[in-house]
């Protein structure tokens, strides 16, 4: 049968291809996990439906995939495997047995003529019938021109990997997709042979405005004008994916959208030291580690109740007016770093929620997202959320807004410090937060007393208890 | 005997729609080249094919315009038409197109050879062949004496002789009773009476255009419908139509035998039912066309056509001999000048550079029957044989406003697109001015491109092809302009639907 991509969360169409769990050939048995796909923020396993054997695989690692997308056969899986369309589906998926896919292939027409032709050593030896109609279920879309520097390079386009829109499963092989493909595929699968190329990209830039490229004898084999790097310049080149990417495209999306500005200050924390003491005994007792977070958590909410607008979006409408969008829910966002990079669990309703609960919840969070297990729903929703860097130093830092939240309030570490006290140096405890906060909708001002709500419910541990749920 | 000096990289035989492109594009891509042509630049194409018979199919449509402007409330007292100024003019317009040709040859420095080409051998050194031109012998009709003889010398050869009308042996052509399309397109007196015999592709062209002219036209064909291998539902579009004009259509009939009389020709001819005699001025005979090879003298280089009289020749279009290479007619069916022009190109790259072979994917093609149908890509059936699952959207003239605005509401537009992929396979269409819609699918299909491609690209209004456009829609079942009841399909935009 043909494996589809299932549905891998609500409101979820695609999502990218993180790493095949099984390979051709492969027996796997039912719900067997086959292949990860990470959608806006998860990543999932999905599993088999059936038990059978892997074949014919269709996406590569690092394509973007939809619902619905057949990604694979699984052979002997199941009656579907049996029906007229999964058999089609073979000759379609199945990379091409290594014919040039210029060659005229299964004929359509009724012409006999021209046939039985094949003596030449030069030449592609298929038979050439002159009714022409080459649109065989495995041709790869691609433009007329592309396919003219494909043969004259010896190269059948079933090969390339495509980076143009998705023709059905198949994308589009763009003539930079070719190119690459020639200049990174170097010796291994094109030895020499017929129309190998001698000048590489510089060849093809030519070869839309010519009739022929300019292609040399066939003797001469392929070869790439790559720099040679010294040792001390040499690099490591990685594809931009997964996780990286996506961070990578909801940081530029914040930091080209919202104009952020940062608001800092310091304060004396000697009380909430005490209290958090308090707390992680009593929660060792409980068995739940209790760090600063839970009580900034509580604190934040409190603040953003005085403060609705920080709990708000900025929203553009379809008839390109914009709305503020302000939420009666409180959801925070945890910044937690993963190996493989920062990912933002939600904490949903801290509001509605105890000291202890938030705490554990916390805990057992970021545990999920270290081991990316972390389910897509976990880590959605946020309406402000919070980065903690008390554990690695520093003095402050100035955090990237979780867009579309309009601010993001930084965290750091508890520190002995010299204060002036009464006239007197007295040995204080103090801890600085930075905020950064989308101008367009909260203005410095409000910032700033946005801040002080924050630190008069650190700094005041009776002042949180007074909003405890 | 006069011989040429200096060698040449290729060397064309032939001068029509295949050779002279093939020609032109060597020159252009610097090789030193040559064409043999004894009879008329242009081929059977331009000087007694597609533009004379289009130049007088115009003319059949103008008096066909001018007969139905009386809806419009345009009327004409006494329509007359001179045949005979018909054809000059139509001459006229032949002529100016193979002038054309003889003036690009010389621009692009094309060394023109006038007479019968035909092998000799290979050259002393191996690395061409000798080719003999005979001055005064005219290959079209094999007639002539050699006045001259000319050896060339080249390093390739491209074989582009085309093909020549097909006759039934027992009715042979005589200009007078039994005519072929050449002389039909010379005839000076509008014939009362004219039966044809073969409802292919260019005698239905000629005999509408009688029939334009208020000739009495049967047509006797020998299988079971018009226009043979092209879509069904389009033929049944102009059998309709030429039936509404009176033309008698025998089909499943065969010409038994045929007697002169005083006033033209007597037909005998079986029908499933019945025996038939019908009278006409003269007969029309139409039956398919031949690969000419005669008088090339293939076999002094070793080069053997098969069964059918063609050239076998690979994808690169060379034949078994290497250096010598064959295109258009003379390779195989089906026999239309694009596709020889196109061979002519493949060939002459290939002979630049190796690698390169014929990879099209779609071969677009046009008959100017009334109304015209055209088409290109896979039809239902092919494209289930080539492994797709193919999906039908189409759109009638008659929800075009252009269309009706004109006249011709008559016909519709098919297109054929993958399920799965949604991948635009082919397209069918029968209507006004269809071939020069046939275009935009044969990129679409080139291209690679979706039927939802072609539903989104904005067609101007009002515009014939818009119905090409509500065609792609329909495939979704989505068409806005005519209302059909069919499942609606996923679409990139409407994923629920």
């Amino acid at each position: 049968m043909e494996f589809k991509l299932p549905e891998i969360g609500e409101g979820v169409q695609e999502g990218e291809l993180i790493k095949w769990l099984v390979k051709e050939g492969d027996l796997v048995t039912a719900d067997q996990a086959i292949l990860e796909v990470m959608t806006d923020k998860a990543t999932v396993e999905v599993p088999s439906p059936v038990a059978g054997k892997i074949s014919g695989i269709s996406a590569k690692e690092g394509q973007m995939i939809k619902v619905g997308q057949t990604l694979a056969l699984i052979e002997g899986g199941g009656a579907a495997a049996t029906e007229k369309v999964g058999g089609k589906a073979t000759s379609e998926i199945t990379p091409a047995t290594p014919v040039p896919t210029s060659a005229p292939a299964s004929n359509t027409t009724t012409s006999t003529s021209g046939n039985g032709n094949g003596s030449h050593s030069v030449v592609p030896s298929q038979p050439y019938t002159s009714a022409i109609d080459n649109l065989s279920a495995s041709s790869v879309p691609a433009a007329p021109i592309v396919r003219l520097m494909a043969q004259a390079a010896g190269v059948s386009l079933t090969q390339v990997p495509g980076s143009g829109p998705q023709v059905g499963n198949q994308s589009r092989v763009l003539e930079e997709d070719l190119i690459k493909f020639l200049n990174t595929a170097n010796s291994p699968s094109r030895s020499s042979g017929v129309g190998a190329v001698s000048a590489g990209a510089a060849t093809f830039g030519s070869a839309a405005a010519t009739p022929t490229p300019n292609v040399a004898k066939a003797t001469s084999s392929f070869t790439v004008p790559v720099r040679n790097f010294s040792q001390s310049e040499e690099v490591e080149r990685k594809p931009l994916r997964g996780l990286r990417r996506v961070i990578s495209n909801a940081m530029v999306k914040s930091k080209f959208t919202a104009p952020h500005y940062s608001y800092v200050d310091e304060f004396e924390c000697s009380s909430l030291v005490a209290l958090r003491e308090e707390a992680k005994k009593l929660g060792e007792k409980m068995g739940v580690k209790i760090t600063y977070l839970p009580l900034i958590v509580k604190a934040v909410v409190g603040a953003l109740r005085q403060f609705p607008i920080v709990n708000s979006s900025l929203v553009d409408l379809a008839d390109g007016t914009q709305e503020v969008v302000t939420k009666k829910f409180f959801h925070i966002g945890i910044a937690v770093a993963t190996p493989d990079g920062l990912v933002v669990p939600v904490i949903k309703n801290a509001d509605q929620k105890s000291l202890i609960e938030i705490a554990h919840e916390i805990n057992t969070l970021s545990d999920k997202v270290r081991a990316g297990k972390a389910t897509s729903e976990e880590l959605k929703g946020s309406t402000f959320s919070i980065t903690s860097m008390g554990n690695i130093g520093g003095l402050f830092a100035t955090p990237i807004i979780n867009y579309p939240e309009v601010g993001i309030m930084g965290v750091y570490k508890v520190q002995e410090k010299p204060l002036v006290q009464n006239g007197q140096i007295v040995i204080g405890k103090t801890m600085h937060i930075s905020l950064s906060l989308d101008h367009r909708v909260v203005d410095g001002a409000v910032g700033g007393y946005f801040a002080n709500a924050i630190i008069e419910r650190l700094q005041n541990p009776a002042r949180l208890m007074m909003e405890m749920i | 005997m006069a011989e040429t000096n200096s060698r040449f990289d290729v060397l064309v035989v032939g001068g029509g729609p295949g050779g002279y492109v093939a020609a032109i594009r060597a020159a252009q891509m610097g090789m030193k080249t040559a064409l043999v042509e004894g009879h008329k630049l242009g081929g059977e194409c331009l000087n007694y094919g597609c533009i004379p018979s289009k130049a007088l199919i115009s003319a059949g449509h103008l008096i066909d315009k001018i007969k139905g402007g009386e809806k419009m409330g345009i009327s004409v007292s006494s329509l007359e038409v001179d045949l005979a100024k018909l054809i000059d003019w139509k001459g006229g317009v032949v002529k100016t197109l193979t002038g054309g040709i003889g003036q690009l040859l010389k621009a692009n420095g094309v060394t023109h050879f006038k007479g019968q080409g035909s092998f000799v051998s290979k050259t002393k050194d191996a690395q061409g062949f000798v080719v003999q031109v005979d001055a005064g012998i005219d290959p079209y009709h094999g007639t002539g004496v050699s006045t001259d003889k000319t050896l060339i010398e080249s390093k390739n050869v491209i074989v582009a002789t085309g093909s020549t009308i097909a006759q039934i042996p027992s009715m042979p052509f005589d200009g007078k009773y039994i005519l072929h399309s050449r002389d039909a397109l010379e005839v000076k007196k509008i014939p009362k009476k004219v039966t044809l015999i073969g409802g292919g592709v260019i005698g239905l062209e000629i005999g509408s255009f009688f029939a334009k002219l208020g000739t009495e036209l049967t047509v006797v064909e020998a299988t079971g419908t018009l226009l043979p291998g092209t879509d069904k539902e389009c033929v049944d579009v102009v059998t309709k139509k030429l039936a509404k004009k009176g033309v008698k259509i025998h089909l499943s009939s065969k010409a038994l035998k045929f007697e002169k009389t005083a006033n033209g020709t007597i037909l005998e001819v079986q029908t499933p039912t019945e025996k038939l005699k019908i009278e006409s001025d003269w007969i029309l005979v139409a039956v398919g066309r031949r690969p000419r090879t005669q008088g090339l003298n293939l076999d002094s280089v070793g080069i053997k056509c098969n069964e059918q009289g063609f050239i076998p020749v690979n994808s690169r279009l060379e034949t078994a001999v290497k250096g010598i290479y064959a295109i258009g007619d003379v390779v195989g069916n089906p026999m239309l000048a694009h596709k020889a022009s196109k061979e002519g190109l493949v060939a002459v790259e290939g002979i630049k550079n190796p690698a390169v072979s014929m990879d099209i994917r779609a071969l677009p093609w046009a008959i100017f029957c009334d109304p015209e149908i055209a088409g290109v890509g896979h039809s239902e059936e092919s494209a289930k044989a080539a492994g797709w699952d193919p999906v039908v959207g189409k759109c009638p003239f008659a929800a075009n406003g252009r269309a009706l605005a004109s006249g011709e509401s008559d016909g519709f537009i098919k297109i054929i697109a993958d399920r799965k992929t949604d991948r635009v396979l082919g397209c069918h269409m029968v209507g006004p001015d269809v071939s020069n819609m046939v275009a935009e699918v044969a990129l679409a299909i080139e291209m690679g491109a979706t039927s939802e491609d072609l539903a989104r690209t904005v067609h101007a209004h009002p515009t014939l092809p818009e119905t090409l456009m509500e065609a792609a829609e329909s495939v979704h079942g989505l068409a806005v302009h005519f209302f059909e009841k069919k499942e609606r399909r996923v679409s990139h935009l409407h994923p629920s639907t």
